[in-house]
């Protein structure tokens, strides 16, 4: 039990040395005499600051400190006081792998450091000054005030708080905001922004006629009072959460029942449940709430992460360690924004988790196991937890390696961090006590994390662009003081992410226009000047080119839908049952509704850089690549949509050339063509197509005698506008 | 006056040789502060850490797990010791399916030969790629301790045995960029589906740009590459016409946006790509007695490799034996590695003459292995069950001296004794070949800077496959 306290982290162990009585005299000169000298002549070679510095520092151990000494390296702790199998020790007695030094050491000498161990380990070097780990001194550890609205001096520019902040920024640096947008680009972005799609021409226009002073606040509560925002937020957070429909790895085995976590997660979004209840029900919603259906379902976050079911015939404790470390890193990341993962092979080397605290966040989980999921019927219950009567002890792991076990960690959540420590051991309440803490009103991370993330949303990046990492290695907030004022408006208004969603939206900052060059002060627009014009995620590229074409299902919910897909892109991969002709009539739903397999990306959504449902992931690639560029001009969906497009456009508009460029760019662009615009593409439509062109099935009336030249020129307009920068770019 | 820096951004933009699909446009940014934040272009060639010989790869993946002791690893006292039980130190071994405890030992049927100038041994069922064997170095104690396909395939390509992290070629596209600017950086071909699926050459954390092309010969080696059929040749030119001139007013209109340009220029390599991709995995191409040196099946994917490295591709793949066990001889061990052998025989043979007649085996490492080998013990009367604690594999090119056998495995060849090669160390010494320190080819993700070799890869062994 000594081992078990005192083979804490270096921090733990930093804190505990600050109240270490001053070794006796008597054990302080044997140090000297005996111990120091060893050290110096045998180990300082590679476990010193110098060894450090030449960057020959090895297993991560300085033996140059009392604090290196105790809280040990990758290994864990060297000396462990009165610990006769303090890893040193068996060490130097070439007792076990590691034998160290190459040399041995003469027996007098090694039974020196028995003695000494025995005694206590005195050592009466100074604490270390080894990189401050105080919580206290990095921003996003320390509580979140409310800070003062700050005075700037373009009053005009200001409608609320969110522009004051931005403002002094921008003031600081001499640069001069962009005049607001025009009503178009302010409704096209709103309307992506918050639902994921494309106003639609009856939207455009009422506002564009609508001067009213409340028309853009009407817009925004009729779209966040759509069910269609649930279906986009909550796309944004099963990215955070690593959400997919089957487990991965050779098997890839369906969780047919995960979509009903999704859904919750989208309704839970249009409902604007409190965010701290939300974080509740996904963490531990049956042991908080042990009558709810809904929140049972919550808890299919802790459920669809991935698994290897082939660990029948391979070995069951490192499928459970996996399970585990998904869901210790998982938490860290999407909750408390801290790649906490970095602790599960030595203490943290930057934040306040140690080695201890990681698998002390595993044990909370090890009460918890999934119940049988796969091969359940798609109708069937929602994946959700049951929990273990008497849980493994979780073991503090070597080099987070499982053959390498070390004391035993009891359930915890990071000591460091306020309220952090020891939590129930009682299998039916971990999970609940660690819920509690991460929305507890003095945990400094889960406000401004979920503030941050809001805000990215709403203009492509976070105001920390490390969503996932507000630590000490994570980027440091471009705005701070908003950040913290964002957080605590979150708090101060029942969590409701709605209420965020409006205050960000009525800004000046968000409705400014996105034209306007870069300034060289402000390369990135970090200041944000200008509004950040951003290329659409693969969902809302598919759900525009099918809202476009007019073929959009919006139909909500339910199991996933298999859309069709290549024989040589599911040639890759064995085991995944592909039946898509079962779907054909949902083929045009929403993204959101289509299936997720960790084994198979969707062709087209891999191509415009979906994230990998394997961790939790902040933030999207955003490379433009030219297989984008294939997938658009050439591919099955893109070219799909492109024919609906120009059937409908046929539809609508006849054959007047004018006509259909007019209702083609309201359709694909939101707002009205421009003469020059009109002009060249009726002079396209004109254009002769060859004879004998067949007509492509553009689903027109029988009797509608359209000349097939025209319509495969229509066609050919209808794809070139999906394909154009303004198609994927909102402003 | 700001026309002539646009006009100089529009040529450059066209002429700047931009990496296969994502365009770069960093260098302009430097140089005009108006532009807005654009992605660099991840594909740019890039400077090696250290001068190399290897500029490109091509990896010879024997999915499944050859047998060392059938192929390249000879071992006399298995023959010696034939039917019986194995020493009592490999009892309990961890292996799949089954204990040593309870297997025999179980011969190699293969004739082996001493090969070429240097004698290198190796199966005699090699009949053509034995002729091979002086550019040749067999790393015999190559050594991991994942015992599954699926998290087996996983370590030997991403150096993790769980899924979702860079692979191998993407790590080697984000150090160096590739030449070719209207073909895919890293590209694979396989013959069937794999165990675990794509994910095996994805980009994990690294950009999507660096994840590997799935390639398969014919007409259409790359999804989305045939336009539809109404758009075909003229009429898809017309249509592009079109949305290039909407961008090109769209992008005006907006200070010349960098991500913008960069999407306008994507579409223009897109089109290139079209024609540029089916020629070069046309073998029609290639004359007859090229196409006989490598032989069909896995010989044209072998060519085919030639042909992308030749145009500038970086690292390329060959998956073999998939859509079924592959190398993965439970049963029938002898029969099965002989065909499969001698699948592959003219196809290796043919690639390293033909790379090496045309000058380009200097600047090609070639890599041939699986994701483990097998037992040297008995699975069933007549099969051999996985063994990753010690196996063989070759590399050949890329400035490694060859003729000779790296490393080694015990007296029945079941671990890695003589200079074992884990795989970190192998993926440092790939690295290392190509002029990259595993050390400082990092990205930085989860709180952390990343690495193809994580904490490991410590013993690198490029100097000694270099040295003469």
């Amino acid at each position: 039990m000594t081992r078990l306290l005192l083979a804490l982290g270096a921090l733990v162990a930093a804190r505990a040395e600050a109240s270490d009585p001053k070794p006796d005299p008597k054990g302080a000169a044997f140090f000297e005499a005996k111990i120091r000298p060893v050290l110096v002549e045998h180990c300082f070679r590679c476990h010193s600051a110098d060894a450090q510095k030449a960057g020959k520092l090895k297993g991560g151990l300085r033996l140059d400190t009392r604090d290196g000494l105790r809280g040990g390296g990758d290994s864990g702790p060297a000396v462990v006081a009165k610990d006769g199998d303090s890893l040193l020790l068996k060490a130097i007695r070439h007792d076990g792998d590691l034998k160290m030094p190459a040399a041995k050491l003469p027996a007098a000498v090694v039974a020196d450091f028995e003695a000494w161990v025995a005694m206590g380990a005195p050592d009466p070097r100074a604490a270390d000054a080894a990189p401050a780990r105080d919580p206290k001194t990095h921003w996003a550890f320390r509580p979140i005030v409310r800070p003062p609205v700050p005075a700037v001096k373009g009053k005009d520019g200001v409608l609320n708080p969110v522009d004051a902040f931005v403002l002094a920024k921008l003031e600081a640096a001499g640069l001069a905001p962009a005049p607001p947008a025009d009503r178009a680009t302010l409704l096209r972005r709103a309307t992506f922004d918050l639902t994921g799609l494309p106003p639609t021409p009856d939207e455009v226009d009422a506002f564009l006629k609508d001067d009213g002073k409340d028309a853009y606040a009407g817009v925004v509560d009729r779209l966040l009072a759509s069910p269609r925002h649930g279906e986009r937020y909550g796309r944004h957070w099963l990215d955070v959460v690593r959400y997919a429909d089957s487990a991965g790895y050779e098997t890839d085995d369906p969780y047919p029942t995960a979509w009903r976590y999704r859904d919750y997660v989208i309704a839970s979004l249009n409902a604007d449940k409190p965010f701290d209840r939300f974080v509740k029900e996904q963490l531990a919603g049956d042991e908080l709430w042990p009558d709810s259906a809904e929140a049972a379902t919550a808890t299919g976050f802790l459920a669809v992460g991935p698994f290897a079911f082939e660990g029948g015939i391979g070995r069951a404790d490192v499928v459970e360690y996996q399970r585990r470390t998904d869901l210790a890193d998982t938490t860290g990341e999407a909750f408390l924004g801290l790649t906490v993962g970095c602790a599960r092979c030595h203490n943290h080397k930057f934040d306040p988790i140690s080695h201890l605290d990681y698998f002390g966040l595993q044990a909370v989980f090890a009460a918890s196991k999934p119940k049988a999921a796969k091969n359940a019927a798609a109708d069937g219950p929602a994946m959700t937890l049951t929990h273990v009567a008497a849980p493994p002890a979780v073991r503090q792991l070597r080099r987070g390696e499982l053959d390498a076990p070390l004391g035993v960690a009891p359930p915890a959540v990071p000591r460091a961090l306020p309220g952090g420590g020891e939590v129930a051991a009682d299998p039916k309440r971990r999970r609940a006590a660690l819920a509690t803490w991460v929305t507890a009103a003095d945990n400094p991370l889960t406000a401004r994390v979920i503030a941050n993330r809001v805000w990215q949303w709403h203009f492509g990046a976070g105001l920390v662009r490390t969503p996932n990492d507000l630590g000490t290695q994570g980027e440091a907030p471009t705005h701070p003081e908003l950040l913290d004022w964002l957080a605590s408006e979150l708090r101060d208004h029942g969590w409701s992410l709605k209420h965020l969603h409006r205050v960000i939206m009525a800004s000046a900052t968000y409705r400014r226009a996105g034209r306007g060059a870069a300034s060289a002060k402000d390369p990135e627009n970090r200041l944000l000047a200008r509004f950040p014009r951003r290329r659409l995620e693969a969902e809302a590229i598919w759900d525009h080119l099918h809202a476009t074409a007019g073929t959009i299902d919006l139909t909500a919910g339910g199991p996933p839908v298999y859309p069709p897909v290549s024989r040589e892109a599911l040639g890759n991969k064995l085991n995944v049952k592909w039946e898509s002709d079962k779907y054909k009539d949902q083929w045009t739903r929403r993204a959101v509704y289509l299936v997720n397999r960790r084994s198979l990306v969707l062709p087209f959504a891999e191509a415009f850089n979906v994230a990998l449902p394997v961790a939790s992931a902040g933030t999207r690639d955003r490379t433009v690549v030219a297989p984008q560029a294939l997938e658009l001009l050439n591919g099955p969906v893109a070219v799909g949509q492109a024919r609906a497009f120009a059937g409908r456009l046929l539809r609508e508009c006849g054959t007047d050339p004018a006509k259909i460029a007019d209702r083609a760019w309201v359709l694909a662009y939101g707002r009205p063509i421009r003469p020059d615009e009109r002009a060249d593409v009726v002079a396209f439509l004109k254009v002769e197509r060859p004879a004998g062109k067949r007509p492509t099935p553009l689903g027109l009336p029988a009797d509608a005698a359209v000349d097939p030249g025209f319509a495969a020129g229509v066609v050919e307009c209808a794809l070139a506008l999906m394909n154009a920068n303004e198609f994927v770019y909102v402003d | 006056m700001t026309a002539p820096a646009v006009l100089s951004r529009r040529q450059m933009l066209a002429r700047t040789g931009l990496g296969f699909g994502a365009v770069a446009l960093a260098d302009l940014l430097a140089r005009d502060g108006r532009l807005a934040a654009a992605p660099p272009d991840p594909l740019a060639p890039k400077k090696p850490h250290f001068p190399a010989k290897a500029r490109s790869v091509i990896w010879l993946f024997m999915h499944g797990g050859p047998s060392q002791v059938d192929t390249f690893d000879p071992k006399p006292a298995l023959a010696k010791f034939d039917g019986q039980p194995p020493p009592a130190e490999y009892h309990g071994l961890k292996l799949q399916f089954t204990d040593p405890a309870r297997q025999k030992l179980m011969a190699s049927r293969m004739g082996f030969v001493r090969c070429g100038r240097s004698g290198l041994e190796m199966a005699d069922a090699f009949e053509a790629f034995r002729g091979c064997a002086d550019d040749v170095a067999v790393l015999r104690g190559v050594h991991h301790g994942v015992f599954n396909h699926t998290p087996g395939i996983y370590l030997m390509n991403t150096g993790h045995d769980r899924m979702g992290r860079p692979a191998t070629g993407a790590w080697v596209t984000y150090g160096l960029g590739c030449e070719a600017d209207d073909l895919p950086a890293f590209v694979v071909m396989n013959d069937g589906p794999l165990k675990p699926g794509a994910g095996v050459w994805g980009s994990g954390y690294l950009p999507a740009a660096h994840q590997g092309t799935n390639l398969r010969p014919g007409k259409a080696p790359i999804p989305n590459l045939a336009p539809p059929p109404e758009l075909a040749g003229a009429d898809q030119r017309r249509a592009l016409d079109l949305a290039q001139r909407l961008n090109r007013r769209h992008a005006d209109e907006r200070d010349g946006d960098a991500q913008l340009e960069a999407r306008i220029a994507s579409y223009e390599l897109a089109f290139r790509m079209q024609a540029a991709a089916p020629e070069a995995t046309d073998l029609a191409r290639e004359p007859r007695r090229v196409r006989d040196l490598y032989g069909g099946g896995f010989g044209e994917q072998c060519l085919i490799a030639r042909r992308l490295v030749e145009r500038g591709v970086r690292f390329v793949q060959i998956y073999h034996g998939c859509g079924g066990g592959g190398w993965d001889t439970h049963g029938g061990n002898y029969g099965g590695h002989l065909k499969l052998i001698r699948s592959i025989d003219r196809g290796c043979a043919g690639l390293l003459k033909d790379l090496k007649a045309r000058g380009l085996l200097e600047s090609t490492l070639v890599v041939w292995g699986g994701e483990f080998g097998r037992t040297p013990t008995t699975e069933g009367g007549d099969g051999r069950d996985h063994n990753p604690y010690g196996f063989s594999m070759w590399l050949a090119g890329g400035g490694v001296k060859g003729g000779r056998a790296v490393g080694g495995t015990d007296d029945l060849g079941f671990k890695a004794v003589r200079d074992p090669l884990h795989v970190h160390d192998l993926h440092a010494t790939l690295l290392r070949l190509l002029g990259l320190d595993h050390r400082r080819l990092t990205y930085f993700h989860q709180g952390r800077p990343q690495r193809l070799t994580d904490v490991f890869g410590d013993h690198d062994i490029a100097d000694r496959l270099t040295a003469g």
